[in-house]
């Protein structure tokens, strides 16, 4: 990074601060902390719910993924507009006049206080160990791509993030959020902009897209109904349906978006946004790493994209059989680019015969590609004794180091930067909420000022910004971290699901049935991910469905006796 | 369940169908887009 790089680093850093300490004073009561005394606008809520989902990890993993494999994680998302429309018939009426803080509040009120204890409780354990995993990622792949220390990166994005929210509370969050998305949308357009532009004079971006489509990267719906695929049109729709369920109506650093807005036709108008903005955001981001692809294949790319592991490998015993792939990749990519351009020339010329026969030689030529890139990455995964190595996180990263001009490199940065900060916010500001209104003022003290809560609300969201930090910096080999993030929320998100059907869905589950149906649930997910190959996206319909079915027949008996 | 059909909150169902036309067009546009640039 040069110094115009920094300055711009450093100039968001210290705006974004700076915006969300100026709501400190509209923070000065606890409901004010903690719901912005229920106010804000529905377009603000609604970015601030995009902007607490699209984490650094969906900006690096995503387009990682894209620059692979292509468009097919978008149908991760197809289950979310149904999901929306879902929520703002039941769960934003329903939270909004209970009047509660938190989701797991209402279950209290609907069950018993042991049902609420254990779901805040999970709450606060998968939400805390997510933080630190989204402090980690950015940080592990920034420290590797830009040399920089990584103590030091991770305390860089999650320092800041943590003052802001320490002090001004969900309205920061909320305010920073809309300027985040903000730097985001326009950090991706430069970048789609650049590669557009660095695409050959004679290769227009159709030709671009057909070349990578030939390799299968632009087929974003896989209609296989297949349990063991992570992303299917099926696993994306009922799969997807349930995790966004559970996310958007039963995780509190996501009910806690909408719980302050001004009204229930503003909360579901938040949620709306996402329902019709979400699909397209979500093919643009993987969209870009295809546009990388497509730029790769006529500007010369590294072997590895991880410099660090790349390095390693040299110095260690095999580096003489590194040496000699490396040898191979180099021709190998000027056959690819060469077969790339036969098949943009075919194009132009609107010959099928030769369309036909440079599209066949150009996807043999970039299958001899892959495979010495896996034999490279066989090599590292053997010298560093790391058997998750992945090279998916460090595409992204090191295009926008080495091919965007001076000064957009900060602004990719800013973005990566935002897009993490966005979502450590809200999560911070709502393990705060989870910790205050669901344990402290509960349990330990339910009688003092609101000058003594919100004291204790700002020391516990600095305290779990302390702990997410330590988290990331003892986080390491994360793999493919978007699918780490989602497999382990989809550990809990479908029996804490169940939960909240049982409780809104129906009068007669008890909270004998809803306490042992969750864990039930959490049971059965923990087995079918231990014995099965089913993909993560079907283990929330797994617990929602074991919590269900548990939950009523228990309570069936209840009933009975 | 409570809040559906709300007299105070009406469910904006006119916006519900818009959301599912959008999202049944958005799968029409991404299946097209896989056909056309195979």
């Amino acid at each position: 990074m040069r110094a115009l790089d920094w300055l711009v680093v450093v100039a968001y850093l210290v705006w974004i601060v700076y915006d969300g300490l100026k709501r400190t004073k509209a923070s000065d009561k606890v409901e004010g902390y903690f719901l912005a005394n229920r106010n804000l606008p529905w377009w603000a809520v609604g970015l601030s719910v995009m902007a607490t989902q699209l984490s650094a990890i969906t900006l690096i993993g995503t387009t990682g993924r894209g620059y692979f494999s292509g468009l097919d994680v978008v149908q991760l998302y197809l289950g979310l507009p149904l999901a929306m429309i879902i929520l703002s018939v039941t769960v934003v009426p329903f939270f909004y006049r209970a009047r509660v803080y938190t989701a797991y509040e209402y279950l209290e009120r609907r069950f018993d206080s042991k049902t609420r204890t254990l779901t805040s409780l999970l709450f606060l354990l998968s939400r805390s160990l997510s933080c630190g995993t989204i402090i980690a990622a950015p940080g592990v792949i920034l420290s590797i791509v830009l040399g920089w220390n990584l103590a030091f990166t991770i305390l860089l994005i999650g320092l800041p993030t943590v003052v802001y929210t320490m002090f001004g509370g969900v309205q920061a969050v909320t305010w920073t959020d809309v300027k985040q998305m903000f730097v985001i949308v326009g950090g991706v357009a430069a970048v789609l902009v650049i590669l557009v532009l660095g695409l050959p004079h004679d290769v227009s971006l159709g030709q671009a897209l057909h070349i990578a489509g030939s390799t299968g990267r632009m087929r974003a719906l896989d209609f296989t109904f297949d349990l063991h695929k992570p992303y299917t049109f099926w696993s994306g729709m009922i799969g997807g349906l349930f995790l966004m369920l559970s996310y958007f109506g039963c995780d509190q650093s996501q009910v806690q978006r909408y719980l302050t807005a001004k009204s229930v036709k503003e909360g579901r108008d938040s949620l709306m946004m996402s329902a019709f903005v979400k699909i397209p955001l979500q093919i643009v981001i993987p969209l870009t790493g295809v546009l990388v692809f497509a730029f790769y294949l006529f500007e010369p790319a590294p072997m590895l994209f991880n410099r660090v592991h790349d390095a390693e490998v040299r110095k260690s015993a095999r580096a003489a059989e590194y040496a000699g792939l490396e040898s191979s990749f180099a021709s190998a990519f000027d056959a690819r680019r060469a077969a790339a351009t036969a098949f943009a020339d075919a194009q132009r010329a609107n010959d099928p015969a030769a369309i036909e026969r440079t599209s066949t030689a150009f996807r043999e030529s970039d299958t001899h590609v892959s495979d010495i890139r896996a034999r490279a990455e066989a090599i590292v995964r053997d010298v560093t004794k790391d058997p998750t190595f992945g090279d998916v996180n460090y595409v992204f990263p090191t295009f926008v180091t080495t091919h965007l001009p001076v000064g957009l490199v900060g602004v990719m940065i800013a973005a990566i930067f935002a897009a993490a900060m966005s979502s450590i916010a809200a999560e911070l500001n709502s393990l705060a909420t989870a910790t205050v209104i669901d344990f402290y003022r509960r349990l330990y003290k339910p009688q003092a000022t609101e000058a003594h809560y919100l004291a204790v609300s700002k020391l516990a969201t600095g305290f779990w910004g302390v702990v997410a930090c330590g988290i990331a910096v003892y986080a390491a080999n994360l793999g493919p971290l978007i699918d780490v993030v989602n497999q382990f929320g989809s550990f809990f998100y479908g029996s804490i699901l169940g939960v909240f059907i049982l409780a809104i869905g129906t009068r007669r589950a008890t909270s004998r049935g809803a306490f042992w149906g969750l864990l039930a649930g959490m049971t059965a997910v923990a087995i079918v991910a231990r014995t099965t190959g089913i993909a993560f996206l079907w283990h929330n319909v797994v617990g929602a469905v074991t919590v269900v079915a548990v939950g009523m027949a228990l309570s069936m008996t209840d009933r009975g006796a | 369940v409570s809040g559906a059909g709300d007299r105070d909150d009406p469910a904006p169902a006119g916006r519900f169908i818009a959301v599912i036309v959008v999202e049944i067009l958005v799968l029409f546009g991404l299946w097209l887009m896989g056909r056309q640039f195979s």
